[in-house]
């Protein structure tokens, strides 16, 4: 029992401390109700007692539930937000149960109190008594934070490939690139404790390219990998736009993040950044973040496996599913409560509250549904806008665009010095090229060994030429030999 | 050419669906796209089978092949007073509400959005290329899959998507890797004629319309529709001869066994496109033998009879060809197995752990298909009068088995590789979606369509 209690006092305290403030707040709201319903409007008496059970229940949670040490005002005003929005919610069910259900208020209330409990307890957990302030829907007010421009000498900061140079010049880090893969990390720590400062914000100007991404790490490991990172798209180019991304909600597994890097593919020229910091930041620049954060390439782009699988897009570090099934469950829940008060002060039949609630529930998860797919469309729109380069290309054309630089010119090459009933070998080092050589050359047989070998980019394979001779260049590092005789 | 490519496959299935003498079972555009997905199946039977007699697979001896059979089977047709089409399908009926309107104008963007991504631009999925388009050209050039080439391509997989892509080519006389993908997006499209029509023959109103709307926003479907790849044909054929065949089991009369042969032809012709194609069809079978055995008994097995012989017919060349072997190989490995001392298959509780998580994860948080599978738990949930009793309970004993049959292949198996990597699983799940949706349908548009309906 007392293990029991160990592990869940919190959910059970909040569920000592939750019933006595839905007792107070019911019993605060009746009373009101028979004192004053007489002179003033049942939303105004929701109102008055609305104020005097946040405060009951603001106490209660802070002393025996949550047990913060967090600013009071600021919790408090928290609170509100969290309340505030059961307010509002309160403020448009009861007269809907009272004018079109003729519900009494008082009965009204009640049945609205129950899901009122299951809102608040997760609007709690994960906001008002959050140090961090994870959720940014609506507060617009800038709260001011601490900033640290991140742009000096001191970070040391190098570019990704040997081509690349950058360099500090004035509020500015200047990349020059000229390989397809542009980027720079810094060497010295950046020594950022994530409860502190969480949000990182850059302005950046790029002459091309789509995607950005960028990686962190720490000390403690300090790789660079694909689950500490984020993507973001690029702006126009030539213009400066300016990114937000909020470490704390993507990372899960460290507190700290010591190590930055800027990464972009396809994006050859000069790209400036500036103003990049790691700061507090407001609600309303979380919020920024999470909009692009949900429309960023992940769970639009073609990444990886995608001819198997499908990620949803992400809204504060979480698949937007998630928020979207318990929205759906809730309001089952909501559609089930309402019903069995039906049913208990009606005497409605249960076939017919079953039906009801069917409804409703399917009608929930269309709306939603809906909403999916509008975030689907713009990924349409998306791959639509990337396709409409190869409107009026031919075939080859547009063969040569998908496989990106001089490959298949490389293919078009051999497949004019190939004779149709030859087998040919490959030195293809770049992943899948070789699957896409076999293809295109057929009815040309690969085979290991084979009369003739192709070698496109394949430097350090020089080693396997033995035996073969060079029979056509087409330029430095893509060849065509063939077998000496 | 591409008029003859697609044509080809239209008339055959058209003569084909004839024979079902199913004039007033079906409406127009669907009799059209049933007519062309079972000819394409048909024309890579026909196909297989010229290969197989040592013909080469060019367009002459396809073309000529196909209208001998067309002829061939127009004159019985005629001799029997048969045709496609009634007099009634020349009067078209457009009353459809606004809303109705609006939602096929949506589910006609979706459908030119599929086709646009799919031929615009050559097949770049690797796995595509790889595994099926290599295939197609190599037989274009070749005339035949029977080469050692062709053969280390294909191994032991159905014939399907080689000979459909190997069929454009041939039709085309050219290799154009972009209207190789021809037949995705208008399998999609006959997918979703179908699906509305079965639908708009049990509820008059605006739902069929919608739920064939959410069809068509699989983002998963979407994305399979525009590749070169198998699972979007197994798919489509899987899902709609199960949905013909649950009309046979809703509605047990003259009509409903003609749905319940189209249904075993479709199934039939499932197993040329996937492997996985038979374990469905088993399951579908069982399901169907279960229903006859629960009914009237041998009244009912007699009905099964001409179905059974239909899908049997269409699915053994491939059988016999191809999978019969490998039975035969795979028994003899678990015979060697066990008298090693060595258990056949290999699962453990953190697999069946495993599985179950990357299961749930997919198909609950996933992009692949929206919120379809919390639509289906609502649905078993709360319409469960409807859900467990016959015959959308049998419905419901498909979708199950389906899933439990992925489930046990990864968990038991060591298919269990392919969901670390994630390159599997979904695929799988996808032979399951229409129906599934078919089955919310079926459950929810009775209390959605009538404000008293229990």
């Amino acid at each position: 029992m007392k293990k029991f209690y160990r592990e869940h006092h919190q959910k059970i305290n909040y569920l000592l401390v939750g019933g006595w403030n839905t007792v107070f707040g019911y019993l605060a709201f009746v009373a009101l109700y028979y004192l004053l319903s007489h002179r003033i409007h049942y939303l105004l008496i929701l109102f008055i007692s609305n104020i005097l059970s946040i405060t009951n229940a603001y106490v209660g949670y802070k002393s025996f539930v949550f047990k913060t040490q967090g600013n009071f005002l600021q919790e408090y005003a928290r609170f509100y937000i969290v309340y505030g929005a059961a307010l509002v919610i309160n403020i448009i069910v009861l007269p809907i149960l009272v004018s079109l259900l003729h519900v009494s208020p008082v009965a009204g209330q009640a049945l609205f109190l129950f899901l009122n409990v299951i809102f608040s307890y997760l609007g709690h957990k994960h906001f008002s008594f959050k140090t961090l302030a994870v959720f940014a829907f609506v507060a617009i007010a800038a709260v001011a934070s601490a900033q640290d421009n991140l742009i000096t000498e001191y970070y040391g900061w190098k570019g990704i490939n040997p081509q690349s140079a950058v360099e500090v010049k004035g509020e500015n880090i200047v990349l020059d690139s000229t390989g397809p893969f542009a980027g720079f990390f810094n060497q010295k720590m950046l020594s950022v404790i994530l409860e502190e400062r969480s949000l990182l914000t850059f302005e950046m100007r790029v002459p091309e390219g789509r995607i950005g991404n960028l990686f962190w790490s720490n000390y403690l490991d300090p790789r660079f990998s694909q689950q500490r990172s984020s993507s973001f798209y690029l702006g126009r180019p030539g213009v400066w736009k300016k990114y937000y991304i909020n470490l704390a909600q993507l990372e899960k597994d460290s507190s700290r993040v010591d190590y930055l890097l800027i990464a972009l593919a396809q994006a050859t020229g000069r790209i400036y950044v500036r103003d990049l910091e790691i700061k507090n930041g407001s609600l309303w620049e979380k919020g920024l973040a999470g909009w692009q954060e949900f429309i960023g390439p992940k769970g639009r782009e073609v990444m990886g496996y995608t001819i198997n699988t499908m990620p949803s897009p992400e809204l504060f570090g979480r698949p937007i599913t998630v928020y979207l099934n318990w929205a759906i469950i809730l309001l089952v829940l909501g559609s089930v409560s309402y019903h069995s008060y039906l049913h208990v002060t009606n005497h409605s039949s249960v076939e017919k509250n079953l039906h009801q609630i069917a409804k409703f529930s399917a009608l929930s998860i269309f709306v939603l549904w809906i909403a999916l797919e509008a975030s689907s469309l713009f990924s349409n729109w998306i791959n639509l806008k990337n396709d409409l380069p190869l409107l009026g290309k031919n075939i080859e054309q547009k063969r040569a665009i998908v496989n990106g630089g001089d490959f298949y010119a490389f293919i078009q090459f051999c497949e004019k010095n190939l004779p149709p009933d030859v087998t040919f070998d490959l030195v293809m080092p770049q992943t899948y090229q070789d699957i896409k050589a076999v293809y295109y050359l057929i009815p040309r047989k690969y085979q290991k060994g084979g009369e003739y070998r192709l070698v496109y980019e394949g430097e350090m394979a020089r080693t396997d030429l033995a035996g073969y001779q060079v029979l056509h260049e087409f330029r430095k590092g893509a060849l065509l030999y063939r077998k000496k005789t | 050419m591409i008029i003859l490519v697609v044509l080809l496959p239209l008339i055959l299935g058209m003569i084909f669906l004839s024979f079902f003498d199913m004039r007033k079972e079906l409406y127009l555009p669907e009799k059209i796209a049933l007519s062309f997905m079972v000819g394409l199946g048909l024309l890579t039977v026909l196909m297989f089978l010229l290969s197989l007699m040592r013909l080469p697979l060019d367009r002459n001896t396809i073309v000529a092949c196909s209208a001998l059979i067309a002829i061939g089977g127009a004159g019985f047709l005629i001799r029997g007073g048969r045709s496609p089409f009634s007099p009634a399908d020349l009067k078209i009926k457009l009353k459809l509400s606004v809303i109705e309107w609006v939602l096929l104008a949506l589910i006609a963007l979706k459908v030119l959005y599929v086709f646009f991504v799919a031929l615009i631009k050559p097949v770049i999925d690797i796995d595509a290329i790889s595994m099926y388009s290599a295939g197609a050209k190599a037989i274009f050039y070749a005339k035949t899959f029977m080469t050692p080439q062709i053969f280390s391509m294909i191994q032991d997989k159905p014939l399907f998507a080689y000979l459909s892509q190997a069929w454009v080519l041939i039709g085309l006389g050219d290799f154009n890797d972009c209207l190789i993908k021809i037949f995705g997006p208008i399998i999609f499209l006959c997918l979703l004629i179908s699906f509305y029509s079965v639908l708009k023959r049990s509820f008059d109103n605006i739902w069929p319309a919608f739920f064939t709307f959410l069809l068509s926003t699989f983002p998963f479907l979407v994305f399979h529709a525009a590749t070169a790849y198998v699972d979007l044909p197994q798919t489509a054929y899987y899902a709609l001869a199960t949905i013909y065949m649950y009309a046979y089991l809703k509605n047990n009369d003259k009509s409903g066994e003609k749905y319940l042969g189209l249904g075993m032809a479709l199934l039939g012709l499932s197993i040329w496109i996937k492997r996985g194609g038979i374990g469905l069809a088993a399951i579908n079978l069982l399901i169907l033998l279960i229903y006859s055995f629960s009914h009237h008994k041998k009244k009912e097995l007699k009905k099964l009879f001409s179905p059974l012989i239909l899908l049997f017919l269409l699915s053994l060349p491939w059988l016999i060809y191809n999978q019969a072997l490998n039975l035969l190989g795979s028994v003899g490995a678990v015979v060697a197995g066990a008298a090693a001392g060595q258990p056949a298959v290999a699962g453990s509780a953190s697999n069946i752990e495993i599985v179950f998580n990357t299961l749930l994860r997919k198909i609950f948080l996933y992009a692949d298909w929206h919120l379809l599978f919390v639509l289906f738990l609502a649905a078993v949930i709360l319409c469960f009068k409807k859900a467990f009793r016959p015959p959308l309970l049998y419905l419901l004993a498909i979708i199950i088995l389906d899933l439990t049959a992925i489930f046990a292949n990864f968990s038991f198996t060591s298919t269990f590789q392919w969901i670390l990597d994630g390159t599997l699983l979904d695929r799988l799940v996808m032979n399951s979606v229409p129906v599934i949706l078919y089955f919310c349908a079926e459950a929810f548009i009775p209390f959605l369509q009538d404000k008293d309906a229990p």
